[in-house]
């Protein structure tokens, strides 16, 4: 039984901590992996969890401890496994796609790499997958008013190296 | 009034401006625009075989075993090392009460929330075994906390 609840957890989880995982490294193989990875140690504490909170929550905070924990075993936080040859889908019968160019979409990836790991956390679980604040204080174990501060700089450190993309939309 | 999101000001009866609207809506897109490939074959491959049914000899047998795992429990909750002549079972619990003392004082902040149910468990199953040492269920649901907890305290460590 607790296989087939954790299995419809996982469905039901697995795009939103694969999409904040992705932000995070820039690289899908990355992501993949480090998905899996987050998957599997829920797994092992899944007992302990059922029934107390959002399933999102708990698997984010999760994610972003073997993130980070990735990130400190390369020493390095940008440009993680080689994020620049990233290869991305061409555009076609999808709707976001269409209205997003292919090198858009590369320019937001490499500015929320440029990101320090800490914003990049906050802005991607706040904007893109729009969580509260409360929820990612919950995942991060940060206070809400630093993770504001950070959500507020990346957002402009972002708009400013995306500004040009942004006039020609 | 300025916007809540960038601190920029705003015209009278607007929530945000424009601007940040205009990033979040990009950023969305951005986000629903990831792919994300199959990866449960590879999780399951990984994830720990489905426990084995065991039939009532082998459920007593284990019943009894935790029965003493429960006794060795409550004797120990003192910090002090088990006796040389500790019984397994107690010296299992022990060392449970060790692992969790371990981790516990360098658990990140992220555990804040979780913890405490977990302690509060413990605390109830504790309360519940020594009520009633010999109830399997009880015993049972005692060396579940324990582990709860140190599955926990082993993920984010």
């Amino acid at each position: 039984m607790t296989d087939e609840r954790f299995r419809q957890m996982f469905e039901a989880e697995q795009a939103r901590v694969y999409r904040f995982v992705y932000a995070m490294v820039g690289a899908a193989e990355a992501a993949k992996e480090l998905t899996q990875e987050t998957f599997v140690r829920a797994f092992r504490s899944f007992a302990a969890y059922e029934g107390r909170g959002a399933a999102s929550t708990w698997l984010c905070g999760i994610a972003r401890n073997v993130v980070l924990n990735h990130f400190r075993a390369q020493r390095h936080f940008d440009r993680l496994f080689d994020a620049g040859a990233e290869p991305e889908r061409a555009g076609g019968d999808i709707p976001e796609r269409q209205l997003l160019s292919r090198e858009l979409r590369g320019a937001i990836r490499e500015a929320l790499l440029r990101l320090d790991p800490d914003k990049r956390a906050a802005f991607t679980l706040k904007v893109l997958e729009g969580m509260s604040y409360e929820e990612i204080a919950a995942a991060t174990g940060s206070a809400v008013a630093k993770l504001k501060t950070d959500v507020h700089r990346a957002r402009l450190q972002l708009r400013a190296e995306l500004a040009g993309y942004m006039e020609e939309r | 009034m300025t916007c809540p999101d960038c601190g920029s000001p705003l015209p009278a009866g607007a929530a945000r401006c424009d601007a940040c609207a205009r990033d979040d809506a990009m950023f969305a897109a951005y986000a629903r625009g990831i792919d994300v490939p199959p990866m449960w074959d590879a999780i399951e491959a990984r994830l720990p075989r489905r426990r084995r049914v065991v039939g009532w000899p082998a459920a007593l047998a284990a019943a009894a075993l935790l029965a003493l795992v429960v006794a060795g429990a409550l004797v120990l909750r003192a910090p002090a090392p088990p006796p040389r002549d500790a019984s397994p079972a107690s010296v299992a619990a022990a060392r449970y009460r060790e692992a969790i003392g371990r981790l516990e004082p360098r658990a990140p902040r992220a555990t804040a929330a979780l913890l405490p149910p977990l302690t509060a468990a413990i605390d109830e199953a504790e309360r519940e075994a020594r009520r009633a040492p010999d109830d399997p269920i009880a015993v049972t649901r005692l060396v579940a906390a324990y582990d709860a907890k140190l599955q926990l305290l082993r993920t984010y460590d």
